[in-house]
C-alpha cells in the first residue's frame, strides 16, 4: 500500500473502555468505525454528547489505545503518541512558564539538537496568529481566545502530518471563534495540512469540513458521512454568503434533524 | 497615619473581601502593638515576680546581651547549620521520590503503603533509638530533623506532582516529547512554584522540630542556650531563645517567598487573582 504524506487511514476501530475506572462494567465506546482523509482535507467529527468523538481523535493521537481495527497516518501504523500528529485540546494547554514565543517553539526545541535554528518557522506562525506584539507575554497575561492561538500556532510551528483539534473553539465567544475558523482553514490550505476536528457547531462542522462523519450515539458508529460541495472553495470566503445558499440550510436542517434523533435515541437508552 | 479623607476606605468585614496593601500592614501593626502592649503592661504591672515573667523590652535586651557579651551568634550558626544540612538531605532523599510516586502511578502504588504509615511516627519516639545508634553527636540531631519532616516531604512533593495537568503532558507527548522530556521538562518543571511553596512550608516544620533535638546532650545552638537558661532560671533569656527562633523562622519564610516571586514571574499575576 502506497501511502502519500499527510493520509489519515482509520480501518474498522472499535474502543472498549475497561470499567474500573468509573466503577462500570466494560462498554464500548466506539464500534468498527471507518473513516479516510486525503492530504489537506479537513474531517469533521460531530455527533451528540457521549458518541466517541473525542475517544476517536485521542486513538488517531495515540493518546488511547486502540481495542480493534487499525489506524494508520501517512502510511504509518498509530501505536502511541508522535509529532507527526499534533493535538490541540479544548481546554488552555499553554505551558505557563514559557513566553508566547517560546510556547510556539517548545515542539522544535524538543526535537531539534540545534537549537536557535527555528526562528524563522516560529516568527511565520507569531506572525499569521497576529499574536508577534505579545511573543514576549506569558499566557497567562492573554485571553481566552490568545491562548488558544498559541496552541494552535505551537502544534503547526511543528509542522505534523495530521493536526488534531478537539473542540478547539468551544470556550471562545462567537465573534472570536468565526476568526479562527477563518485564520485556521487560511493557514491549513496554505500549508495542505490534514486536519481532523471534533465540534458540536453545526454551522462550524459545514464551514470547515470537507468530510463530516456524523455518529449515532452509543456505541459510536458513523451514521452518515456529509461532504458539503457546495459552493466550491468560495463557501470558506465568506460566512455570510455561506448561509445564503439554499443547499447550505438543506444541509443544516438535515444534520440538525439527525442531532434530534440521536438525542431522543440516547434519551430513550439512559431512561 | 494622615491621609487625604477621600482616599480613606473604611474596613469592612465581609466574606472573602479583599483587603489592600496598606490596610493589611495597618491591621498586622494593630496586632502586634497590641500583644506586645498587652504583654509589657501584664509583666510591668507586678502580676508575677519580674524574673519570672519578664517585660518584651527586658527580651530584648537580653538578647542583645546575648550576642554582644555572650557569642550567641555561634548558637545561631550551628543550629542554622543543623536544619540546613538535614533539610538538604531530606529534600534530596524526597524529590526523585515524590517526582516519579507522583508521575507514575505504579512507583506510588509500591512506595505508597511503606511511606504513608512513617508519616503517622512521632520523630522524637526516635530519639532513644538514634541515641543508641549514632551517639550523642550532630549526626544524631540531623537524623532527627531528617525524620522529622522527610515522610511528609515525599507525601507532599507527590501529591502536588501528581496534580500537574494531564492535557500539558499530553500535549507535550503529541509535539514528539520523549518520557524524561516530558518528566523534566513539563512535570518537573510545571511543579516548580510549588516545590518552593512545600520547602517554605516544610523548613518551618523542621524549625520546630529544632529545640526537641537540641534539648538532649547538646553544648551548643539555640536548643541548647534556653535549656541552660533554664537551670538558672534566666526567664528572659529563654524568652530570648525563642524569639530568636521566630525571627529566623519568620525570615527563612520571607526569604522563600522571595525566592518564589523572583524565580516564577508568570506565576505572580495567578496568585494576585487567587
Ligand atoms: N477514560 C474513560 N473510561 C471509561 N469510559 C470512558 C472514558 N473516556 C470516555 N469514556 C466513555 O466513552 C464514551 C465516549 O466518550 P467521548 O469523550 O469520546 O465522547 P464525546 O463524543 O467526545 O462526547 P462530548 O461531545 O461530550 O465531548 C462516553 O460514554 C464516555 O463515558
Ligand atoms: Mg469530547
Amino acid at each position: 500500500m502506497s501511502a502519500e504524506f499527510g493520509e489519515l487511514h482509520v480501518e474498522s476501530v472499535s474502543k472498549r473502555y475497561s470499567g474500573n475506572r468509573r466503577n462500570a462494567p466494560p462498554r464500548l465506546a466506539l464500534d468498527s468505525v471507518s473513516f479516510d482523509l486525503s492530504r489537506g482535507g479537513v474531517g469533521v467529527l460531530l455527533g451528540p454528547s457521549g458518541c466517541g468523538k473525542s475517544t476517536l481523535l485521542r486513538m488517531v493521537a495515540g493518546l488511547e489505545t486502540i481495542s480493534e481495527g487499525r489506524i494508520t497516518v501517512s502510511g504509518r501504523e498509530v501505536t502511541g503518541p508522535g509529532r507527526d500528529r499534533g493535538m490541540v485540546f479544548q481546554t488552555y494547554t499553554s505551558f505557563p512558564w514559557l513566553t508566547v514565543e517560546e510556547n510556539v517553539a517548545y515542539g522544535l526545541r524538543i526535537n531539534s539538537s540545534a537549537t536557535g535554528r527555528h526562528g524563522g518557522v516560529v516568527d511565520y506562525f507569531l506572525e499569521r496568529i497576529g499574536l508577534a506584539p505579545f511573543r514576549k507575554a506569558y499566557p497567562d497575561e492573554l485571553s481566552g481566545g490568545m491562548r488558544q492561538r498559541v496552541a494552535i500556532a505551537r502544534a503547526l510551528a511543528n509542522q505534523p502530518d495530521i493536526l488534531l483539534m478537539d473542540e478547539p473553539f468551544g470556550a471562545l465567544d462567537p465573534e472570536t471563534r468565526w476568526q479562527m475558523q477563518e485564520l485556521v482553514l487560511g493557514i491549513v490550505h496554505k500549508e495542505r495540512m490534514t486536519v481532523l476536528m471534533v465540534t458540536h457547531d453545526i454551522e462550524e462542522a459545514i464551514f470547515m469540513g470537507d468530510r463530516i462523519a456524523f455518529f449515532s450515539h452509543g456505541p459510536g458508529r458513523v451514521r452518515e458521512l456529509i461532504e458539503p460541495t457546495f459552493g466550491g472553495d468560495e463557501r470558506r470566503l465568506d460566512k455570510a454568503a455561506l448561509k445564503a445558499i439554499p443547499d447550505y440550510g438543506v444541509m443544516e436542517s438535515r444534520i440538525l434533524q439527525m442531532m434530534r434523533e440521536e438525542g431522543a435515541a440516547a434519551r430513550a437508552q439512559t431512561a | 497615619m494622615l491621609r487625604p479623607p477621600t482616599r480613606t476606605k473604611p474596613v469592612r468585614i465581609a466574606f472573602q473581601r479583599p483587603v489592600s496593601v496598606t490596610q493589611r500592614i495597618l491591621l498586622g501593626t494593630a496586632a502586634w502593638v497590641m500583644f506586645l502592649g498587652l504583654w509589657q503592661y501584664a509583666a510591668t504591672a507586678d502580676l508575677a515576680p519580674q524574673r519570672l515573667f519578664p517585660p518584651p523590652t527586658q527580651v530584648i535586651a537580653t538578647l542583645e546581651t546575648l550576642f554582644l557579651e555572650q557569642g550567641f551568634h555561634a548558637d545561631v550558626l550551628a543550629s542554622l547549620r543543623r536544619v540546613g544540612i538535614s533539610f538538604l538531605v531530606a529534600f534530596a532523599f524526597a524529590l526523585p521520590l515524590g517526582v516519579l510516586m507522583g508521575a507514575f502511578p505504579v512507583v506510588a502504588a509500591f512506595f505508597n503503603p511503606l511511606v504513608s504509615p512513617f508519616r503517622y511516627l512521632p520523630a522524637p519516639a526516635f530519639i532513644p533509638l538514634l541515641l543508641m545508634w549514632l551517639g550523642a553527636g550532630d549526626t544524631q540531631k540531623i537524623a532527627l530533623l531528617f525524620l522529622g519532616v522527610v515522610w511528609f516531604l515525599v507525601t507532599l512533593i507527590a501529591d502536588h506532582v501528581r496534580s500537574v495537568r494531564m492535557e500539558l503532558i499530553e500535549t507535550a507527548l503529541t509535539l514528539g516529547a520523549s518520557t524524561r522530556q516530558v518528566l523534566i521538562g513539563v512535570v518537573f518543571r510545571a511543579s516548580l512554584p510549588g516545590l518552593v511553596d512545600i520547602t517554605r512550608q516544610m523548613l518551618a516544620v523542621s524549625w520546630t522540630y529544632l529545640i526537641i533535638a537540641e534539648i538532649v546532650a547538646t553544648t551548643d545552638g539555640i536548643g541548647a542556650m534556653i535549656m541552660r537558661a533554664r537551670r538558672f532560671v534566666r526567664v528572659d533569656e529563654v524568652m530570648a531563645g525563642i524569639v530568636m527562633i521566630g525571627i529566623l523562622g519568620l525570615l527563612l519564610d520571607l526569604l522563600f517567598r522571595f525566592l518564589h516571586w523572583a524565580l516564577f514571574p508568570y506565576a505572580r499575576q495567578r496568585s494576585r487573582k487567587l
